[in-house]
């Protein structure tokens, strides 16, 4: 399987089909965060799209020092971000659910926890939509991107040290939005 | 607000980005202070949660797509910057070269898109079961005015040609009158044009030295990409499916190329302006019988010409293979639009292929001339209804280009000619809902 120096680096060169294959590596990964970031599915799918999109065409823009899904999420990050403020809030319960969706069902887990972690991820995704941008987008690339400091700094183009204070603030108004949605929240 | 360092540094302890000595300070903090240890377990249980939550994944890979839109991107010279902390201050300054060549052919390209053909294949559809219809029947009265007014301003000594050769089909077998009439209402095929000739023999003057193209001296890295793409056109082509017919619309069947074929067509297109972009898909019965592209384009007010291509099994002939293949049934508009309406076409089939209507979307570039020509051999069917519109030529012909020769033999000759530039990329297989048929065993439409 060819790295992404080397799919880039035909992509650059007009191999289109390179470049599918990077579409294929990143999209679902990508999809999966901008759900988070957005707050909605459609949201995500389309900005997943034109982030791509957007990556072909500026890829002559592409500085090979930072590695190409960096780049890519930089760029989905900030058209995501830019649409979001563009559109209503949408924090509710029913559209929690909505984003969401039910938990494919295994047989060996009670319905009862099933429900239960349903019920918890709801609470969740709605403490994340009462976050400001910033402070949700870096929980989502460091906790379910698993992002480390320095990745982040190159997506978000800001400081390490920011990140530092950043990364924390926003897991302490996470957890206080928690307790505000569950009160029995573990403490 | 503030932060407490030491506060912040339990968020960098959770995720181990703290140096050797930040981290034993920490743990010495755990150990020596109730309130720091609740405040590491509540930020412990937020990063549960989070994990926990579901992951969301595509159901489709969004490769085929994500390519075609970024190369119309591409083509219709795109440089938003909605994205703009993705462009490098240091690219941007420097004006990279590879961009600048690539706008400079972008530029010409998308220009001489200003006509559009649409073809529409029905691969469900068997060769007894199409019946001939009147393009415009059931749709606003302006459009019937404006594609009569069109078709009869455009009436050239090709429609008399064709008028000629029509009394001639009474006379012929009825076989070859089937023929005939399936010829009629194919997409005509490339022939080789006093144009041609004389691109010919001026990029044989050129290679000699006499004189480089603008395109040619800036843009080395742009040739490559057309030819890549080339290259995967001809990948794309041998899928199974109906050759001639794909072949016949995009007027060339894909080859490799050298950089004397693309600087022809490129400097033809410039002088001539006559390339069509071409928009080629698989629908299903449906979405023909319905007339759903006609609704689209009449409801943008555009004017245009719609011709049924009938679906012919050729019988077998040894000395040009060509002709051994089937053509599938389809329909061919061709259209009069802005890059921002083909953009609208093109989006709207794009649309169609979420809603399992329409698959295998390609866009390409075909010579104008050769492509709405009609043929010397194609003659008229005895009862075709005199109203039903025809393909019109977009410029008179000259006379030794009508009587050129219109055999399928063009295409052995074809890495001489100027050729089409030719974008596509391959394709996925198409989903169920539409199902591409064996070449040889045309499906009856579902009752």
């Amino acid at each position: 399987m060819k790295d992404d120096v080397h799919l880039t680096g035909e992509a650059f060169d007009g191999d289109s089909a390179a470049f599918g294959q990077l579409v294929a590596r990143y999209q679902d990964r990508l999809y999966n965060t901008l759900v988070h970031v957005s707050g909605s599915a459609d949201t995500a799918y389309d900005m997943v799209q034109e982030a791509f999109v957007q990556a072909y065409v500026k890829l002559e823009t592409f500085n090979r020092s930072s590695a190409f899904y960096t780049w890519l999420y930089r760029i989905a990050v900030n058209l995501t971000i830019s649409r979001r403020r563009r559109e209503k809030p949408m924090a509710s319960v029913e559209h929690a659910r909505e984003v969401l969706g039910d938990e494919p069902i295994d047989g060996a887990d009670p319905p009862e926890a099933r429900l239960e972690r349903q019920e918890r991820a709801c609470q969740v995704h709605q403490a994340l939509a009462a976050l400001s941008e910033e402070h949700r987008t870096i929980l989502i690339l460091r906790e379910m991107d698993d992002c480390s400091y320095e990745q982040i700094a190159e997506i978000l183009e800001i400081p390490i040290g920011t990140i530092r204070s950043r990364l924390h603030r926003a897991r302490v108004q996470l957890r206080d939005q928690l307790k505000n949605v569950i009160p029995e929240h573990r403490s | 607000m503030t932060t407490e360092p030491r506060e912040e540094m339990l968020s960098a302890y959770l995720d181990n980005e703290l140096s050797a000595e930040e981290r034993a300070r920490v743990e010495q903090w755990l150990d020596t202070d109730a309130e720091y240890r609740q405040l590491h377990e509540e930020l412990r249980a937020v990063r549960a949660d989070l994990q926990a939550l579901p992951r969301h994944e595509l159901a489709d890979d969004l490769g085929p797509a994500v390519v075609r839109k970024a190369e119309r991107a591409v083509l219709s010279g795109q440089e938003r910057s909605a994205g703009g902390a993705a462009i490098e201050p240091s690219s941007r300054a420097s004006g990279n070269w590879w961009n600048r060549s690539r706008r400079i052919f972008v530029w010409p390209a998308i220009a001489v898109a200003a006509a559009l053909m649409v073809a529409l294949f029905d691969t469900q559809r068997g060769p007894d079961e199409m019946d001939r219809e009147v393009a415009l029947e059931g749709l606003p009265e302006e459009a019937h005015r404006g594609a009569d007014a069109k078709a009869a301003g455009e009436a050239s000594e090709a429609d008399v040609a064709v008028t000629d050769l029509g009394a001639a089909a009474d006379e012929m077998p009825a076989k070859d009158a089937r023929a005939a009439e399936t010829d009629r209402y194919a997409v005509p095929t490339l022939t080789k044009s006093p144009d041609d000739r004389s691109l010919e023999r001026e990029h044989k003057e050129r290679r000699a030295g006499s004189e480089r193209s603008a395109l040619k001296r800036a843009e080395p890295a742009q040739q490559k990409v057309l030819r890549n793409r080339m290259y995967t056109s001809k990948n794309g082509m041998q899928d199974g499916r109906n050759q001639l017919g794909h072949k016949a619309l995009m007027g060339v069947e894909a080859q490799p190329v050298d950089n004397i074929m693309l600087d022809s067509n490129i400097s033809r297109a410039l002088k001539n302006r006559d390339q069509v972009l071409l928009i080629q898909c698989d629908v299903t019965p449906e979405f023909i019988s319905k007339n759903e592209l006609d609704k689209v384009l009449a409801g943008n007010k555009l004017q245009y010409h719609r011709v049924d291509v009938k679906a012919v099994d050729n019988e077998p002939n040894a000395e040009i293979p060509e002709q051994n293949a089937e053509q599938q049934a389809g329909v061919q508009y061709t259209v009069d639009a802005t890059p921002e309406q083909v953009e609208l076409i093109v989006n709207e089939l794009e649309q169609e292929q979420g809603r399992r209507r329409v698959s295998n979307l390609q866009l390409g570039f075909q010579l104008r001339d050769l492509a709405t020509k009609p043929q010397a051999a194609n003659a008229p069917p005895a009862d075709a209804p005199t109203n039903t519109p025809a393909i019109a030529p977009a410029e008179p012909l000259a006379d030794d280009a009508r009587q050129s020769d219109q055999s399928l033999n063009f295409f052995y000759k074809l890495p001489e000619q100027p050729v089409t530039v030719y974008l596509r990329q391959a394709q996925p297989a198409p989903p169920a809902a539409a199902p591409v048929p064996a070449p040889a065993e045309p499906q009856a439409e579902p009752e």
